[in-house]
């Protein structure tokens, strides 16, 4: 197997891109990245994997054509992935793979969401037909529900207490505030994110990330030849997937992700390191919940002391493994199909030094991406060679 | 009739919300009847979940193999369809064969009655069992003074030819007399329109009920003096209990409808198992009525064997009435989607 | 709307209206809603129809705030304000994810309380009123 280099990393501006499409989102993304390479023209892509969920709501095949001509590469094999929230970081993990066995070279993956277009209605029927159709949608649940009933369980096996999720929200807004592509940069107090209106209790507005509009891309390529087009390649040392059933009530536990466990139990096996070995990391927070239960899943702490963890500060900063340095997706906001490769733009940042809320000295990242409610999941480890 | 027929169980549904007279007395100044509250149906209910809570009721406590059953005869007139059968749609929830006599009566506000005496001839030549439902939320426009006592409920009875009852049926006549309707609803309007013609009204009342209940009595050889418990349908509490000399009115018993108003359809079969759970002993004689405006009156008479037993997870009538939520009327006008939602 | 036809709602029904699960003629293991494969033993057997009891005791639960059901629940929020959704463990064993209902959201509900099936209206679409299963606080 051919070991795997990322050389740039773009992201559009997240939030209410109005006026802007699917269209000028990637593109921005794009060319960011492009700008962060030498030698590389876009006619050396070889292959492109591109993840959405629903691209607007106005097209339901061939989205692949229309993200190839924005980035002008029509011609090469490109390709949507989906896996919901999840899709980015699986087309991520295709283009590692194509990279990995020899196949190509030079590969772009990315993702592009455009959610703000469309009626509050269709969003919530978006996100339905996105989740169990038998029982879930049946019983009036949502999606913040599904992640509520999470919390509501967690709450009672661990104790986990509301200023637990609270906090993960708190601490993602102050990252973000220093993030000028994030959609929200303003900072909460943990009095406005307790007391906020209810969505699905225990979840309030502040434990939900936002509706939001944007892209990411990612250019992948063999690492012997990593260093033509930039002095600070990034490895992918580790690279790990999940799956699980759709419908929550199905699985055995609702609080742990199982799917995040595999992928990460199979990244850091493949990569040799344990979670300890993690500087920053970058997690799935489509609600505050998530995050907490991520750091049990992914190994950052025992399991049901997330909560603890996260009132101990232990990823902030100046803790032991800060996380969601880029506000995550709580505060930076979630443009469902790019936040995966979107997450891998910030540790990218981290690994080289650019960061806006550097953490000092940091080697190797984590990534994890959840599709749904963790019917699907990757885990990626990036390391500074 | 020839021959009695059993009633091997029964079963109620009361919805949980409930709404006092002085709510209406605060909206709208006063309240038209007498009764102290009235039930309401929740959000998500109606005529057809409130047959089925019934119907399943009546054969858990009775414990009769569902494949048995012969006939669905279900009494309605607020089915939120005009063309659909409810009786199927109750088959299908419990899972009930659907190659059987399955009837819906929705002439009137008796309809119940008129599924159970129909009910009674059908079992008494196929045989089986039949599974008897009346249940209503009736609704009309809220400035009308019918609306204020109209309530919600459904009950259910098994009736068969053999086995060991805990009552009987031992006869039955309807009235014979004829009235225009004053109480009504026209095809394609959505609400029950009283022309409030009182004397008309209460002299049809009357002579239906009278009929229907002389004519049964003197058939069966019997007087107001041998019978036990009578239930006769009504509005409200007041109205019933005009009929009956002061001398037997301690027989009447109607408390029932001081709980949920004016149920329609299930009003008869309602009273007769508040009379079955709260009033009877062996060998009681029961005299039924039902009425309604336009139809006229069934009259039952039934001889009550022994108390039903209580079965765990069955609701009964009392602990129906025991479950309750007092609400506001801006919520009941909600709930009944009696304004634009 | 989220479009759930009418073929696709009423291949659910006997799930729907009677929780009927299939019990694997090999092994004996509910399958809900019946399945072709067992989920334990992956036999291809006849999965023998099990109507189940519809007790069970709340595992999990969450409350929808006001305004945000989904559209076909809209209606049904107009009227009734925030609702409760729990995942309900079933005596028999299995978990299914369901509306509660005739009680306070706030109030009554509890990881661990005993939960009854009761039919109701779930949802309107089409024009045709989809009833099914809601649960209800158990009383004995």
């Amino acid at each position: 197997m051919k070991r795997v280099a990322i050389v740039a990393a773009g992201e559009s501006k997240f939030g209410s891109r109005v006026g802007k499409g699917y269209e000028e989102l990637f593109a921005e993304a794009f060319l960011e990245a492009m700008e962060q390479v030498d030698n590389l023209e876009i006619k050396d892509i070889q292959e492109a994997f591109i993840g959405s969920l629903a691209f607007g709501g106005s097209q339901l095949g061939n989205m692949s054509a229309l993200v190839a001509d924005s980035g002008n590469f029509i011609g090469i094999p490109a390709a949507r992935v989906e896996n919901a929230c999840g899709s980015s970081g699986y087309a991520l993990r295709y283009a590692f793979f194509s990279i990995a066995s020899g196949m190509n070279d030079i590969v772009v993956a990315g993702g592009v969401e455009k959610m703000q277009d469309i009626s509050k209605g269709t969003r919530l029927y978006w996100f339905g037909v996105a989740g169990d159709i038998k029982w879930e949608r049946l019983s009036g649940m949502t999606f913040p529900g599904n992640y509520a009933l999470m919390a509501t369980r967690h709450m009672y096996e661990y104790g986990t207490k509301k200023e637990a999720l609270s906090s993960v929200a708190v601490k993602n807004h102050e990252f973000a505030s220093k993030n000028p592509k994030a959609q929200f940069q303003r900072k909460i107090t943990l009095e406005q994110a307790l007391n906020a209106p209810i969505v699905a209790y225990p979840l309030n507005i502040y434990d939900c990330c936002p509706i939001t509009d944007g892209a990411s891309c990612v250019i992948l390529c063999d690492l012997e030849i990593a260093r033509k087009f930039t002095d600070t390649p990034i490895e992918i040392v580790g690279i790990g997937a999940g799956t699980d059933y759709l419908a929550l009530y199905q699985r055995e536990s609702i609080t742990r992700i199982d799917a995040a466990i595999k992928a990460s139990k199979m990244a850091f096996k493949m990569a040799k390191l344990t979670p300890k070995d993690i500087n920053v990391a970058e997690v799935h927070d489509c609600f505050t919940i998530a995050e907490i239960l991520a750091y049990e899943d992914i190994g950052f702490c025992k399991k049901g002391d997330g909560g603890k963890m996260i009132l101990e500060g232990e990823t902030t900063l100046n803790g032991r493994i800060p996380v969601n340095t880029g506000g995550g997706l709580k505060a930076k906001g979630h443009p469902i199909g790019a936040t995966g490769t979107a997450q891998i733009y910030e540790i990218f940042k981290q690994l080289r030094g650019e960061h806006e809320n550097q953490v000092p000295d940091a080697t190797i990242g984590l990534t994890h991406n959840v599709g749904g409610t963790g019917s699907a999941c990757t885990v990626t480890i990036l390391k500074k060679l | 009739m020839d021959n009695s027929i059993k009633i091997l169980g029964y079963g109620s549904y009361i919805p949980m919300y409930r709404i006092k007279r002085e709510e209406y007395i605060r909206i709208w100044g006063y309240f038209s009847g007498s009764i102290e509250e009235k039930s309401v149906i929740g959000y998500d209910e109606d005529a057809i979940t409130m047959a089925v809570e019934a119907a399943n009721n009546a054969i858990k406590n009775t414990g009769i193999d569902k494949e048995k059953i012969s006939l669905i005869a279900v009494g309605t007139c607020s089915s939120p369809y005009s063309i659909k059968s409810v009786a199927s749609e109750i088959a299908m929830a419990l899972g009930i064969p659907l190659d059987i006599a399955l009837l819906d009566f929705k002439e009137s506000e008796k309809a119940g009655s008129t599924a159970l005496s129909a009910g009674i001839d059908i079992i008494n030549s196929k045989g089986g069992y039949g599974l008897i439902i009346g249940s209503d939320s009736i609704s009309t426009d809220p400035g009308e003074n019918s609306e204020h006592t109209l309530g919600a409920a459904a009950a259910a009875l098994i009736i068969s030819k053999s086995g060991n009852g805990i009552a009987e049926i031992l006869n039955k006549k309807s009235s014979n007399i004829e009235f225009i309707p004053d109480r009504f609803k026209k095809e394609g309007s959505k609400n029950l329109t009283d022309l409030e013609i009182a004397s008309y009204s209460n002299y049809a009342y009357k002579n239906s009920v009278k009929n229907a209940m002389n004519n049964l009595m003197k058939e069966s050889n019997l007087t107001l003096e041998d019978i036990d418990h009578i239930f006769i349908q009504g509005h409200d509490l007041k109205q019933p209990s005009r009929l009956i000399d002061k001398k037997y009115k301690e027989k009447l018993y109607l408390d029932i409808i001081r709980i949920t108003g004016d149920c329609g359809s299930a009003t008869s079969l309602l009273g007769l198992n508040s009379i079955f759970h709260y009033r009877a002993k062996s060998n009681d004689k029961i005299i039924l009525v039902s009425y309604a405006s336009g139809a006229g009156s069934d009259a039952f008479y039934i001889k009550f064997n022994n108390k039903q037993q209580k079965i765990k997870g069955v609701l009964t009538i009392e602990q129906y009435i025991n479950r309750k939520k007092y609400i506001a009327y801006e919520k009941y006008l909600k709930f009944k989607e009696l304004i634009e939602l | 709307m989220a479009h759930v036809s009418i073929p696709k709602y009423w291949k659910a029904l006997p799930q729907k209206y009677r929780l009927v699960a299939g019990k694997c003629s090999n092994c004996g293991e509910l399958n809900f809603p019946p399945k072709t494969l067992c989920k334990k033993c992956g036999s291809q057997g006849t999965q023998i129809e099990t109507a189940l009891s519809g007790l069970g005791t709340v595992y999990s639960f969450t409350i929808i705030g006001r305004g945000g059901a989904p559209p076909e629940f809209a209606k049904m929020q107009k009227k009734c304000g925030p609702y409760a959704i729990a995942i309900v463990e079933l005596d028999e064993g299995l978990k299914i994810n369901v509306q509660l209902t005739d009680c306070d959201p706030f109030d009554d509900v509890k990881i661990g309380m005993r939960v009854s099936a009761v039919f109701r209206q779930i949802y309107e679409q089409e024009g045709v009123i989809r009833y099914g299963l809601k649960f209800r606080p158990y009383i004995e």
